[in-house]
């Protein structure tokens, strides 16, 4: 009685148990299946979906606007071009009134103007000789003897709207290759100076971290 | 229910876990690992953002949009009246309104001008060269025309009113190329809706060809700095970089992140046609559109006049959204009505002529608004010499008295239409028999006739329909009170 006791409590045991069974194939019965997405449950629902303390924000990024274009490619410079000098600052004034006005990417108007004050910066910054005295560029040489500086001065152009992400992080290598290619480009074009080469750097750079990032 | 099935190793005894791998199977694998690791991402990086980023054609809705806001209240009677106003002349009301009464003309619906005033010869010249002469202008574009407005909330005189938001415009209520309008002279303050819209701004002074241009180029000087293709690489490179550091920022699950690309990365690629040398220039140079010297002979009129001829044309071609332009020194009673009242008469007649010019040119619709602060109230007309286009006449000047706003004033509005089937138009307000107006209670105040005389144009320039961004931008709701068609 006790032996058939024991068995049947091991039997028990043995049926109800959850270990593994061993490895398993997709639609085999007992094993597990593949995950399946919940309807609606998408990436491009991120975002409170309802109203939140200050009113509904569904958005994940967020556009510049006024002013603050331009302070930004300002920082993104590392203070080599100024709001208050240059023609950053009569750029600004030409074009204040047609910035963007709200951070909202779906109301906003205006980017185009934020590039517009990145060349004014970046103009600042080759006229008042920063190019070379920051970013090592070498004027009188040649686009292709350049690169290296141009693309170190492109990552700390970026790295200074990042917080050193443009260098730092799993995107370096990526950010490298771009303004790479960038520098490539501009070295096998007609007639593009090193000078041009590193206003269209400094316009990338400064066009990413001011704007597209959405940060 | 759960079914479990106890499996062991055996149960894969069938199916062998690792097929074979040769050195050269390695190798292989080896090289095109290598290349997918160096290789793909760049060609990723270069293909990804234009492949994600669709950016619309460029957008040019033709159709002329330009205001006059003649600051300080001239003789708004004198200008040109609507049809009832006409039927009721008499030697009162044409001498209140500084006309003759006597040498009327109607050009269209509402659009009555006196022969003899400064602004009605002015019209009827034309511009220079046009073909066909006066008579050919009348008809192909003067009988095209219709005109209508609001007459009564305009009641504020010089400095009362001058502040009260006369001034409207256009983008982006008008899609054009650039998305902005040109204002002119403009120091007084727009109306609340108005503030704020995308705009290039100069100084009456500065109303040049050269100085138009300046506005839609980019500063400093693109001469060797950039190019065109210089700036269209750096676009290419700004969006491969947002796309780069879009990973570690997880942009791909942020909202809003497509669309933030989308709308900036299309509206930097804009920019490079301003990198195009004297591109600005080139567009308010009358010489250089073939259309404008087909019509009329550009040498023959002032800067001023060249300037405005361009930039009428290039928002009714749909490059530029309006021409907003303040006219000062129109609070002109007491003044000579040969030296001072008839010159600034003739000039914004001039100003319209331009405007039609321009509309006829582009084979474009057109809307011309023309607002004043008040009016000045004349004692009938002064024969006087003048000169119009170059041309020596004698014209009919109002004696213009003093400040009357309250007794007389308009906002107007006139509609050009190339196929010749312009609106039938309204002119709101009641006229007495000393040519008086009473406002529309419906229109209440000089906001809503301003709002709603811009709404007109915005419908007559967008086949019937207002758009909507401008109605939730003036907060209209009833849009239909204040239009006049």
């Amino acid at each position: 009685m006790r032996k058939l006791i024991l068995f049947a409590i091991a039997f028990i045991l043995v049926s109800c148990s959850d270990h593994a069974v061993g490895p398993g194939f997709h639609n085999e019965v007992g094993a597990a299946v593949a995950a399946v997405s919940i309807p609606g449950n998408d990436s491009s629902k991120a975002g409170p979906t309802s109203a939140v303390s200050g009113g509904t924000n569904t958005l994940g990024v967020s556009g510049p606007t006024a002013e603050s274009a331009a302070f930004r490619i300002a920082n993104g410079l590392e203070g080599n071009a100024s709001v208050t000098n240059g023609n950053l600052r009569q750029v600004l004034s030409n074009v204040k009134t047609n910035l963007p006005k709200v951070t909202n990417v779906n109301n906003a108007a205006g980017y185009d103007q934020v590039q517009l004050l990145a060349y004014a910066a970046c103009a600042d910054v080759v006229q008042n000789g920063q190019a070379s005295s920051v970013y090592n560029i070498q004027m009188s040489d040649t686009v292709a003897n350049n690169q290296a500086a141009l693309v170190a001065a492109g990552v700390r152009i970026l790295d200074a709207h990042t917080g050193g992400l443009a260098s730092q992080s799993s995107a370096s290598t990526q950010v490298n290759t771009v303004l790479t290619t960038l520098v490539q480009t501009e070295s096998t074009a007609s007639g593009v100076t090193t000078k041009m080469a590193f206003m269209a750097v400094c316009i990338a750079a400064n066009s990413a971290g001011s704007t597209l990032l959405g940060m | 229910m759960v079914y479990k099935s106890k499996q062991t190793w055996k149960d894969l005894i069938d199916k062998k876990p690792h097929v074979g791998i040769t050195r050269r199977d390695l190798l292989s694998r080896g090289l095109a690992t290598g290349f997918l690791t160096l290789g793909l991402p760049r060609i990723l990086m270069s293909s990804i953002a234009e492949a994600a980023l669709s950016c619309p054609p460029v957008t040019r809705t033709p159709g002329g949009i330009a205001q006059i806001y003649a600051q300080g209240g001239p003789t708004m009677g004198a200008r040109f009246i609507g049809d009832d106003q006409a039927s009721l002349m008499n030697a009162t009301m044409a001498a209140n309104y500084g006309i003759t009464g006597t040498n009327l003309l109607r050009l269209g619906p509402n659009l009555v001008i006196d022969t003899t005033s400064p602004f009605g010869a002015t019209l009827l010249q034309g511009p220079p060269g046009f073909p066909g002469g006066a008579a050919a202008w009348q008809t192909s574009v003067l009988n095209k025309c219709s005109a209508g407005g609001h007459r009564g909330p305009f009641n504020l005189d010089d400095g009362a009113g001058a502040n009260t938001g006369l001034m409207g415009g256009a983008s982006p209520f008008k899609a054009s190329q650039m998305g902005k309008d040109i204002l002119i002279g403009v120091n007084n303050q727009v109306a609340n809706w108005a503030k704020g819209l995308p705009s290039g701004s100069i100084s009456g002074n500065n109303l040049t060809s050269a100085g138009l241009g300046s506005l839609l180029t980019m500063s400093p000087n693109p001469n060797g700095l950039v190019t065109s293709q210089t700036m269209t690489d750096a676009t290419n490179a700004s969006l491969d970089l947002a796309t780069a550091l879009g990973s570690v920022l997880n942009n791909s699950n942020r909202n809003g992140s497509a669309t933030l690309s989308s709308n900036a990365g299309c509206a930097f690629y804009g920019n490079s046609t301003l990198a195009t040398p004297n591109f600005g220039q080139s567009l308010f140079t009358p010489s250089n559109i073939t259309q404008l010297t087909t019509n009329v002979t550009v040498a023959s009129l002032t800067a001023a006049e060249q300037a405005q001829l361009a930039a009428y044309y290039q928002s009714a071609a749909g490059v530029i959204g309006g021409v907003i332009h303040e006219l000062g020194g129109r609070d002109y009673h007491g003044q000579s009505p040969q030296n001072v009242i008839a010159p600034a008469d003739i000039e914004e007649a001039r100003s319209l002529v331009m405007f039609l010019a321009a509309c006829y040119s582009a084979g474009s619709k057109g809307a011309f608004l023309y607002f004043s602060n008040g009016q000045a109230i004349a004692s009938g007309v002064q024969a006087v010499p003048a000169t119009i286009g170059g041309t020596a006449v004698t014209v009919n000047a109002p004696v213009a008295k003093g400040d009357a706003g309250g007794s007389y004033n308009a906002g107007l509005i006139i509609f050009f239409d190339p196929a010749g089937s312009p609106p039938s138009a309204t002119m709101t307000g009641t006229i007495n028999s000393s040519g008086n107006a009473q406002m529309s209670a419906s229109v209440g105040n000089s906001a809503n006739a301003v709002a709603g005389l811009y709404l007109s144009a915005y419908k007559w320039l967008n086949g019937g329909t207002i758009p909507a961004n401008a109605l939730t931008a003036m907060n209209i709701t009833n849009a239909a009170q204040y239009t006049v068609y």
